[in-house]
Protein backbone atom coordinates (compact mmCIF):
# COMPACT_ATOMS: atom_id res chain seq x y z
CA UNK A 1 0.00 0.00 0.00
CA UNK A 2 3.02 1.86 -0.43
CA UNK A 3 2.07 3.35 -3.85
CA UNK A 4 -1.17 5.09 -2.61
CA UNK A 5 -1.15 8.58 -1.59
CA UNK A 6 -2.28 10.21 1.55
CA UNK A 7 -5.57 11.13 1.32
CA UNK A 8 -6.79 7.61 -0.55
CA UNK A 9 -4.64 5.78 2.29
CA UNK A 10 -6.56 7.92 4.47
CA UNK A 11 -10.40 7.06 2.53
CA UNK A 12 -8.39 3.13 2.70
CA UNK A 13 -8.60 3.34 6.79
CA UNK A 14 -11.98 4.77 7.05
CA UNK A 15 -13.65 2.41 4.86
CA UNK A 16 -11.93 -0.29 7.33
CA UNK A 17 -15.59 -0.72 9.10
CA UNK A 18 -17.43 -1.00 5.63
CA UNK A 19 -14.40 -3.90 4.42
CA UNK A 20 -14.90 -5.39 8.16
CA UNK A 21 -18.99 -5.83 7.73
CA UNK A 22 -18.57 -7.19 4.34
CA UNK A 23 -15.69 -9.65 5.93
CA UNK A 24 -18.39 -10.89 8.35
CA UNK A 25 -21.32 -10.77 5.75
CA UNK A 26 -19.09 -13.33 3.26
CA UNK A 27 -18.39 -15.31 6.61
CA UNK A 28 -22.16 -15.58 7.53
CA UNK A 29 -23.30 -16.24 3.57
CA UNK A 30 -20.08 -19.10 3.65
CA UNK A 31 -21.68 -21.09 7.63
CA UNK A 32 -25.49 -20.51 5.95
CA UNK A 33 -25.09 -21.87 2.45
CA UNK A 34 -22.60 -24.66 3.24
CA UNK A 35 -24.11 -26.64 5.96
CA UNK A 36 -25.54 -29.14 3.46
CA UNK A 37 -21.92 -29.73 1.73
CA UNK A 38 -19.31 -29.95 4.90
CA UNK A 39 -19.64 -32.74 7.52
CA UNK A 40 -21.84 -31.75 9.98
CA UNK A 41 -19.17 -32.40 12.64
CA UNK A 42 -17.25 -29.09 10.97
CA UNK A 43 -20.60 -26.80 11.20
CA UNK A 44 -21.17 -25.86 15.11
CA UNK A 45 -19.00 -22.61 15.16
CA UNK A 46 -19.66 -19.56 15.97
CA UNK A 47 -18.70 -16.39 13.20
CA UNK A 48 -19.02 -13.13 15.66
CA UNK A 49 -17.62 -14.36 18.92
CA UNK A 50 -13.99 -13.61 17.59
CA UNK A 51 -15.18 -10.47 15.91
CA UNK A 52 -16.51 -9.66 19.19
CA UNK A 53 -13.37 -10.47 21.10
CA UNK A 54 -10.92 -8.34 18.37
CA UNK A 55 -13.53 -5.46 18.39
CA UNK A 56 -13.23 -5.02 22.23
CA UNK A 57 -9.71 -5.20 22.32
CA UNK A 58 -8.64 -3.50 18.89
CA UNK A 59 -11.60 -1.04 18.71
CA UNK A 60 -12.45 2.46 21.03
CA UNK A 61 -15.57 1.86 22.30
CA UNK A 62 -17.82 3.72 20.27
CA UNK A 63 -16.99 2.11 16.85
CA UNK A 64 -16.19 -1.14 18.53
CA UNK A 65 -19.97 -0.66 19.57
CA UNK A 66 -21.00 0.71 16.15
CA UNK A 67 -19.62 -1.96 14.26
CA UNK A 68 -20.77 -4.73 16.63
CA UNK A 69 -24.54 -3.61 16.62
CA UNK A 70 -24.95 -3.87 12.61
CA UNK A 71 -23.26 -6.94 12.30
CA UNK A 72 -25.11 -8.42 15.47
CA UNK A 73 -28.59 -7.33 13.78
CA UNK A 74 -26.93 -9.01 10.61
CA UNK A 75 -26.42 -12.23 12.41
CA UNK A 76 -29.93 -12.36 13.91
CA UNK A 77 -31.72 -12.00 10.47
CA UNK A 78 -30.10 -14.87 9.45
CA UNK A 79 -30.99 -17.36 12.67
CA UNK A 80 -34.19 -18.27 13.78
CA UNK A 81 -33.14 -16.82 17.37
CA UNK A 82 -35.35 -13.56 18.34
CA UNK A 83 -33.81 -10.30 16.84
CA UNK A 84 -32.01 -8.54 19.80
CA UNK A 85 -30.85 -11.79 21.26
CA UNK A 86 -27.55 -12.31 19.44
CA UNK A 87 -27.31 -8.53 19.73
CA UNK A 88 -26.79 -8.52 23.77
CA UNK A 89 -25.18 -11.66 23.51
CA UNK A 90 -22.08 -9.89 21.73
CA UNK A 91 -22.24 -7.22 22.79
CA UNK A 92 -21.83 -8.47 26.57
CA UNK A 93 -18.73 -10.33 24.84
CA UNK A 94 -17.41 -7.34 23.41
CA UNK A 95 -17.32 -5.34 26.52
CA UNK A 96 -15.75 -8.16 28.50
CA UNK A 97 -12.79 -7.88 25.60
CA UNK A 98 -12.90 -3.94 26.89
CA UNK A 99 -11.85 -5.26 30.42
CA UNK A 100 -9.92 -7.51 29.89
CA UNK A 101 -7.68 -5.40 27.12
CA UNK A 102 -7.47 -3.02 30.30
CA UNK A 103 -6.46 -5.41 32.81
CA UNK A 104 -4.15 -8.07 31.09
CA UNK A 105 -1.91 -8.09 27.81
CA UNK A 106 -3.31 -10.37 25.45
CA UNK A 107 -1.72 -9.51 22.56
CA UNK A 108 0.05 -12.71 21.69
CA UNK A 109 -0.68 -15.55 19.84
CA UNK A 110 -0.53 -17.73 22.62
CA UNK A 111 -2.53 -15.19 25.18
CA UNK A 112 -5.09 -14.40 22.45
CA UNK A 113 -5.84 -18.58 21.67
CA UNK A 114 -6.45 -18.50 25.60
CA UNK A 115 -9.02 -15.71 25.79
CA UNK A 116 -10.72 -17.09 23.00
CA UNK A 117 -11.04 -20.61 24.50
CA UNK A 118 -12.00 -18.54 27.69
CA UNK A 119 -14.47 -16.63 26.00
CA UNK A 120 -15.72 -19.77 24.43
CA UNK A 121 -16.19 -21.79 27.34
CA UNK A 122 -17.94 -18.26 28.95
CA UNK A 123 -20.21 -18.29 25.89
CA UNK A 124 -21.71 -21.83 26.75
CA UNK A 125 -23.46 -20.48 30.37
CA UNK A 126 -23.92 -17.00 29.18
CA UNK A 127 -26.01 -17.88 25.65
CA UNK A 128 -27.99 -20.18 27.92
CA UNK A 129 -28.75 -17.34 30.65
CA UNK A 130 -29.57 -14.31 27.54
CA UNK A 131 -31.43 -16.69 25.49
CA UNK A 132 -33.93 -17.66 28.50
CA UNK A 133 -34.71 -13.32 28.59
CA UNK A 134 -36.04 -13.75 25.45
CA UNK A 135 -38.18 -16.87 26.27
CA UNK A 136 -35.72 -19.49 24.87
CA UNK A 137 -34.74 -22.83 26.41
CA UNK A 138 -31.04 -23.31 26.06
CA UNK A 139 -30.29 -26.19 28.64
CA UNK A 140 -26.76 -24.95 30.07
CA UNK A 141 -26.42 -28.51 31.41
CA UNK A 142 -26.49 -30.56 28.22
CA UNK A 143 -23.75 -32.93 26.97
CA UNK A 144 -23.86 -31.03 23.62
CA UNK A 145 -23.39 -27.86 24.98
CA UNK A 146 -20.07 -28.84 26.51
CA UNK A 147 -18.65 -30.75 23.87
CA UNK A 148 -14.60 -30.91 24.12
CA UNK A 149 -14.83 -31.07 20.10
CA UNK A 150 -17.06 -27.95 19.51
CA UNK A 151 -14.98 -25.59 22.11
CA UNK A 152 -11.31 -27.03 20.26
CA UNK A 153 -13.04 -26.27 16.81
CA UNK A 154 -14.67 -22.80 18.59
CA UNK A 155 -11.51 -21.74 19.72
CA UNK A 156 -9.83 -23.07 16.61
CA UNK A 157 -11.41 -21.48 13.95
CA UNK A 158 -11.96 -18.27 16.55
CA UNK A 159 -8.19 -17.64 16.32
CA UNK A 160 -7.96 -18.00 12.26
CA UNK A 161 -10.92 -15.38 12.06
CA UNK A 162 -9.06 -12.98 14.92
CA UNK A 163 -5.96 -13.54 12.53
CA UNK A 164 -7.85 -12.61 9.29
CA UNK A 165 -9.17 -9.61 10.87
CA UNK A 166 -5.82 -8.66 11.69
CA UNK A 167 -4.72 -9.09 8.44
CA UNK A 168 -7.94 -7.01 7.26
CA UNK A 169 -6.62 -4.16 9.90
CA UNK A 170 -3.04 -4.07 8.17
CA UNK A 171 -4.00 -4.29 4.65
CA UNK A 172 -6.65 -0.96 5.12
CA UNK A 173 -3.60 0.66 7.15
CA UNK A 174 -5.88 0.98 10.47
CA UNK A 175 -2.77 -0.31 12.46
CA UNK A 176 0.94 0.59 11.34
CA UNK A 177 2.69 -2.11 9.07
CA UNK A 178 4.94 -4.76 11.48
CA UNK A 179 8.41 -3.03 12.60
CA UNK A 180 10.51 -6.25 11.59
CA UNK A 181 13.94 -5.24 12.64
CA UNK A 182 12.42 -5.05 16.27
CA UNK A 183 10.96 -8.53 16.14
CA UNK A 184 7.17 -7.81 16.89
CA UNK A 185 5.76 -10.58 17.93
CA UNK A 186 2.28 -9.32 18.64
CA UNK A 187 -0.71 -10.04 16.50
CA UNK B 1 -11.08 8.77 29.73
CA UNK B 2 -9.75 7.83 33.24
CA UNK B 3 -10.57 3.30 33.71
CA UNK B 4 -12.31 3.95 36.68
CA UNK B 5 -15.06 6.04 34.35
CA UNK B 6 -14.80 3.62 31.48
CA UNK B 7 -15.88 0.54 33.65
CA UNK B 8 -19.21 2.75 34.96
CA UNK B 9 -19.70 3.36 31.18
CA UNK B 10 -19.37 -0.37 29.97
CA UNK B 11 -21.95 -1.38 33.02
CA UNK B 12 -24.12 1.05 32.04
CA UNK B 13 -24.34 0.47 28.35
CA UNK B 14 -24.60 -3.30 29.14
CA UNK B 15 -27.36 -2.45 31.35
CA UNK B 16 -29.27 -0.14 28.12
CA UNK B 17 -28.15 -2.41 25.77
CA UNK B 18 -29.99 -5.30 27.17
CA UNK B 19 -33.26 -3.90 28.60
CA UNK B 20 -33.82 -1.87 25.37
CA UNK B 21 -32.51 -5.46 22.80
CA UNK B 22 -35.62 -7.22 25.56
CA UNK B 23 -37.85 -3.82 24.71
CA UNK B 24 -37.76 -4.33 20.90
CA UNK B 25 -38.29 -8.06 21.18
CA UNK B 26 -41.68 -7.63 22.84
CA UNK B 27 -42.93 -5.10 20.98
CA UNK B 28 -41.90 -6.18 17.33
CA UNK B 29 -43.19 -9.78 18.49
CA UNK B 30 -41.23 -11.12 15.39
CA UNK B 31 -41.96 -8.94 13.08
CA UNK B 32 -39.54 -6.95 10.49
CA UNK B 33 -39.20 -3.82 9.40
CA UNK B 34 -38.47 -2.43 6.04
CA UNK B 35 -34.67 -1.90 7.24
CA UNK B 36 -34.38 -5.62 8.07
CA UNK B 37 -36.77 -6.42 4.99
CA UNK B 38 -33.43 -4.68 2.52
CA UNK B 39 -30.76 -7.10 4.42
CA UNK B 40 -32.81 -10.28 4.31
CA UNK B 41 -34.00 -9.41 0.65
CA UNK B 42 -29.74 -8.74 -0.15
CA UNK B 43 -28.49 -11.48 1.58
CA UNK B 44 -30.97 -14.23 0.96
CA UNK B 45 -30.36 -13.32 -3.19
CA UNK B 46 -26.68 -14.34 -2.47
CA UNK B 47 -27.92 -16.97 -0.39
CA UNK B 48 -29.88 -18.72 -3.19
CA UNK B 49 -27.25 -18.53 -5.63
CA UNK B 50 -24.13 -19.49 -3.30
CA UNK B 51 -26.61 -22.33 -2.24
CA UNK B 52 -27.70 -23.78 -6.15
CA UNK B 53 -23.91 -23.53 -6.58
CA UNK B 54 -23.46 -25.60 -3.66
CA UNK B 55 -25.50 -28.20 -4.36
CA UNK B 56 -24.69 -28.62 -7.88
CA UNK B 57 -21.24 -29.11 -6.58
CA UNK B 58 -22.57 -31.62 -4.11
CA UNK B 59 -24.68 -33.91 -6.87
CA UNK B 60 -21.80 -34.10 -9.15
CA UNK B 61 -19.67 -35.39 -6.70
CA UNK B 62 -22.14 -37.97 -5.17
CA UNK B 63 -23.39 -38.44 -8.67
CA UNK B 64 -19.53 -38.98 -10.14
CA UNK B 65 -17.57 -40.51 -7.27
CA UNK B 66 -19.74 -41.94 -4.72
CA UNK B 67 -20.85 -44.94 -6.59
CA UNK B 68 -19.44 -47.66 -5.36
CA UNK B 69 -22.66 -49.50 -4.17
CA UNK B 70 -24.81 -48.04 -6.61
CA UNK B 71 -25.62 -51.70 -8.18
CA UNK B 72 -26.44 -53.07 -4.74
CA UNK B 73 -28.35 -49.81 -2.85
CA UNK B 74 -30.30 -50.40 -6.73
CA UNK B 75 -31.46 -54.02 -5.90
CA UNK B 76 -32.59 -53.41 -2.57
CA UNK B 77 -34.36 -50.15 -3.36
CA UNK B 78 -36.33 -52.28 -6.35
CA UNK B 79 -36.98 -55.08 -3.38
CA UNK B 80 -38.76 -51.88 -1.07
CA UNK B 81 -40.68 -50.45 -3.80
CA UNK B 82 -42.27 -54.08 -5.01
CA UNK B 83 -43.22 -54.53 -1.04
CA UNK B 84 -44.37 -50.79 -0.81
CA UNK B 85 -46.62 -51.50 -4.04
CA UNK B 86 -48.25 -54.05 -2.90
CA UNK B 87 -48.77 -51.97 0.60
CA UNK B 88 -49.77 -48.70 -1.82
CA UNK B 89 -52.62 -51.53 -3.30
CA UNK B 90 -53.91 -52.21 0.23
CA UNK B 91 -54.15 -48.76 1.58
CA UNK B 92 -55.95 -47.75 -1.19
CA UNK B 93 -58.53 -50.52 -0.49
CA UNK B 94 -59.24 -49.15 3.04
CA UNK B 95 -59.29 -45.73 1.75
CA UNK B 96 -62.29 -46.59 -0.37
CA UNK B 97 -64.03 -48.56 2.20
CA UNK B 98 -63.53 -45.35 4.84
CA UNK B 99 -64.94 -43.09 2.19
CA UNK B 100 -68.22 -45.19 1.59
CA UNK B 101 -68.48 -45.76 5.28
CA UNK B 102 -67.92 -41.68 5.71
CA UNK B 103 -70.68 -41.48 3.20
CA UNK B 104 -72.97 -44.07 4.84
CA UNK B 105 -72.74 -41.55 7.88
CA UNK B 106 -73.38 -38.09 6.45
CA UNK B 107 -69.77 -37.22 8.10
CA UNK B 108 -69.01 -33.84 6.74
CA UNK B 109 -66.20 -33.76 4.21
CA UNK B 110 -63.11 -32.33 5.57
CA UNK B 111 -61.24 -29.26 3.89
CA UNK B 112 -58.11 -30.02 2.55
CA UNK B 113 -54.73 -27.95 2.50
CA UNK B 114 -53.12 -27.20 -0.27
CA UNK B 115 -48.91 -27.05 -0.78
CA UNK B 116 -46.81 -24.97 -2.34
CA UNK B 117 -43.13 -25.69 -3.07
CA UNK B 118 -39.98 -23.68 -1.84
CA UNK B 119 -36.68 -24.25 -2.32
CA UNK B 120 -33.93 -24.05 0.93
CA UNK B 121 -31.99 -21.19 0.43
CA UNK B 122 -30.11 -21.29 3.89
CA UNK B 123 -29.99 -22.48 7.14
CA UNK B 124 -29.14 -20.84 10.26
CA UNK B 125 -26.11 -19.14 11.11
CA UNK B 126 -25.86 -19.63 14.54
CA UNK B 127 -24.96 -23.38 15.82
CA UNK B 128 -27.51 -23.15 19.00
CA UNK B 129 -30.56 -22.29 16.54
CA UNK B 130 -32.06 -24.77 13.93
CA UNK B 131 -33.41 -22.55 11.05
CA UNK B 132 -34.10 -22.50 7.55
CA UNK B 133 -34.62 -19.82 4.84
CA UNK B 134 -37.04 -20.65 1.67
CA UNK B 135 -37.42 -18.90 -1.22
CA UNK B 136 -41.18 -18.24 -0.45
CA UNK B 137 -42.43 -14.45 1.05
CA UNK B 138 -45.16 -12.28 1.51
CA UNK B 139 -45.49 -11.85 -2.40
CA UNK B 140 -46.43 -15.60 -2.48
CA UNK B 141 -49.02 -14.81 0.31
CA UNK B 142 -47.13 -16.79 3.04
CA UNK B 143 -47.77 -15.75 6.62
CA UNK B 144 -46.45 -16.02 9.72
CA UNK B 145 -46.98 -19.36 11.49
CA UNK B 146 -47.97 -21.40 8.37
CA UNK B 147 -46.52 -24.89 8.68
CA UNK B 148 -43.78 -26.58 6.36
CA UNK B 149 -43.60 -29.90 5.70
CA UNK B 150 -41.33 -32.28 3.31
CA UNK B 151 -42.04 -35.89 1.49
CA UNK B 152 -40.46 -37.43 4.87
CA UNK B 153 -42.44 -35.84 7.12
CA UNK B 154 -43.16 -32.55 9.37
CA UNK B 155 -40.52 -29.63 8.94
CA UNK B 156 -41.58 -26.73 10.89
CA UNK B 157 -42.94 -23.73 11.03
CA UNK B 158 -42.66 -19.78 9.35
CA UNK B 159 -41.72 -17.70 11.92
CA UNK B 160 -40.21 -14.87 10.01
CA UNK B 161 -41.60 -13.59 6.46
CA UNK B 162 -39.80 -10.51 4.44
CA UNK B 163 -41.35 -9.89 0.78
CA UNK B 164 -39.15 -13.06 -1.33
CA UNK B 165 -38.10 -14.95 1.65
CA UNK B 166 -39.35 -16.87 4.40
CA UNK B 167 -37.40 -17.92 7.45
CA UNK B 168 -38.76 -21.35 8.94
CA UNK B 169 -38.23 -22.66 12.71
CA UNK B 170 -37.47 -26.74 12.26
CA UNK B 171 -39.10 -28.77 14.65
CA UNK B 172 -35.87 -29.24 16.57
CA UNK B 173 -35.57 -25.74 17.02
CA UNK B 174 -35.20 -25.50 20.78
CA UNK B 175 -37.95 -22.48 20.32
CA UNK B 176 -40.14 -25.21 18.92
CA UNK B 177 -43.29 -26.47 19.82
CA UNK B 178 -45.35 -28.96 17.98
CA UNK B 179 -48.57 -31.15 18.88
CA UNK B 180 -48.57 -34.82 18.31
CA UNK B 181 -49.56 -38.02 18.88
CA UNK B 182 -48.19 -41.09 19.33
CA UNK B 183 -49.67 -42.98 16.33
CA UNK B 184 -50.17 -46.99 18.09
CA UNK B 185 -51.41 -45.38 21.47
CA UNK B 186 -53.55 -41.95 20.58
CA UNK B 187 -50.88 -40.72 23.49
CA UNK B 188 -50.84 -37.15 23.13
CA UNK B 189 -47.95 -34.56 23.97
CA UNK B 190 -45.53 -31.84 22.56
CA UNK B 191 -42.55 -32.70 20.65
CA UNK B 192 -39.70 -29.64 21.28
CA UNK B 193 -36.71 -29.78 19.63
CA UNK B 194 -33.33 -29.32 21.66
CA UNK B 195 -30.56 -26.74 21.26
CA UNK B 196 -27.27 -28.51 18.86
CA UNK B 197 -28.80 -31.43 19.16
CA UNK B 198 -30.71 -33.07 15.68
CA UNK B 199 -33.03 -35.42 18.25
CA UNK B 200 -35.94 -33.85 19.86
CA UNK B 201 -38.17 -33.97 23.24
CA UNK B 202 -41.87 -35.18 23.89
CA UNK B 203 -42.81 -33.32 26.33
CA UNK B 204 -46.06 -33.67 29.16
CA UNK B 205 -46.57 -37.21 28.22
CA UNK B 206 -47.91 -39.05 31.57
CA UNK B 207 -45.99 -41.57 33.57
CA UNK B 208 -49.08 -44.11 32.48
CA UNK B 209 -49.21 -43.31 28.90
CA UNK B 210 -48.38 -46.12 26.73
CA UNK B 211 -45.22 -45.23 24.60
CA UNK B 212 -42.45 -47.34 23.48
CA UNK B 213 -39.09 -47.43 21.61
CA UNK B 214 -39.62 -47.01 17.65
CA UNK B 215 -43.31 -45.68 18.29
CA UNK B 216 -44.46 -43.22 15.24
CA UNK B 217 -45.32 -39.82 16.00
CA UNK B 218 -48.13 -38.44 13.47
CA UNK B 219 -48.71 -34.73 13.68
CA UNK B 220 -52.74 -33.57 14.76
CA UNK B 221 -55.17 -31.43 13.11
CA UNK B 222 -54.84 -28.96 16.18
CA UNK B 223 -54.55 -24.99 14.98
CA UNK B 224 -54.72 -26.15 11.41
CA UNK B 225 -51.43 -25.96 10.73
CA UNK B 226 -50.33 -29.53 9.22
CA UNK B 227 -52.03 -32.21 8.15
CA UNK B 228 -53.25 -34.58 10.14
CA UNK B 229 -51.14 -37.80 10.80
CA UNK B 230 -48.46 -36.98 8.90
CA UNK B 231 -44.94 -38.46 9.90
CA UNK B 232 -43.41 -36.35 12.65
CA UNK B 233 -40.60 -39.33 14.23
CA UNK B 234 -39.63 -42.07 15.89
CA UNK B 235 -39.30 -42.86 20.09
CA UNK B 236 -35.90 -43.50 20.42
CA UNK B 237 -36.10 -43.85 24.27
CA UNK B 238 -38.22 -43.70 26.78
CA UNK B 239 -36.93 -42.60 30.27
CA UNK B 240 -39.73 -43.45 33.42
CA UNK B 241 -39.40 -41.15 35.91
CA UNK B 242 -39.65 -42.53 39.19
CA UNK B 243 -41.13 -39.53 41.18
CA UNK B 244 -42.74 -37.48 39.25
CA UNK B 245 -45.88 -37.65 37.73
CA UNK B 246 -44.12 -37.46 33.90
CA UNK B 247 -41.68 -39.49 31.29
CA UNK B 248 -38.93 -38.62 29.11
CA UNK B 249 -39.38 -39.32 25.48
CA UNK B 250 -36.52 -39.14 23.12
CA UNK B 251 -37.59 -38.71 19.43
CA UNK B 252 -35.68 -39.12 16.60
CA UNK B 253 -36.76 -37.00 13.58
CA UNK B 254 -37.58 -37.86 10.75
CA UNK B 255 -36.53 -35.35 8.75
CA UNK B 256 -32.88 -34.49 8.32
CA UNK B 257 -32.78 -30.65 8.03
CA UNK B 258 -29.09 -30.53 6.44
CA UNK B 259 -30.19 -32.62 3.68
CA UNK B 260 -33.57 -30.62 2.51
CA UNK B 261 -33.41 -29.29 -0.65
CA UNK B 262 -37.53 -28.80 -1.34
CA UNK B 263 -39.94 -27.94 1.11
CA UNK B 264 -44.09 -27.54 0.75
CA UNK B 265 -46.14 -25.09 2.44
CA UNK B 266 -49.14 -25.72 3.70
CA UNK B 267 -51.91 -23.02 3.25
CA UNK B 268 -54.49 -24.01 5.46
CA UNK B 269 -57.88 -24.29 3.75
CA UNK B 270 -59.19 -20.49 3.79
CA UNK B 271 -56.46 -19.52 2.75
CA UNK B 272 -56.05 -22.29 -0.09
CA UNK B 273 -57.86 -20.14 -3.00
CA UNK B 274 -56.19 -17.29 -2.79
CA UNK B 275 -52.67 -19.29 -2.91
CA UNK B 276 -53.83 -21.85 -6.13
CA UNK B 277 -54.92 -17.92 -7.67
Amino acid sequence: MYFLQSNQKKLLTNLNAIFLTLFVLALVLFKSTSEAIIPSMFSGWDILLPVAIYLGQRRNLWEGLLILLFNGHLYSLNSSAPIGLFVVYYLLFFFFAQIVAYILYAQTPISVLCLIFLVTTLSRIILPLCAQGFDQSIYVFSWANWSIWSLLLNTGLGFLIYLALGFLDRVTLKVPPRNITLGDVSL
Amino acid sequence: MATGRKYYLLALLSGVTCILALYIHVHRQGRTTWIDNGIISVTGGFQSGFSSLGQGIKKTVDHYFFLVDAKRRNEELETEVNLLRSKVISQEEIVLENRRLQDQLNLKAKEKETFMSARVVAHDVSPDFLGIRIDRGAQDGVQMGMGVVHTSGIVGRVHRVTRFYSDVMTLIDPSSNIDVIVQRSRARGVLSGQSKQLSCKLKYIDRLDDVLVNDILVSTDFGRIFPKGMLVGTVTAVIPNSNGILQTVAVKSAIDIYRLEEVFLVFPPKQSEKAIN
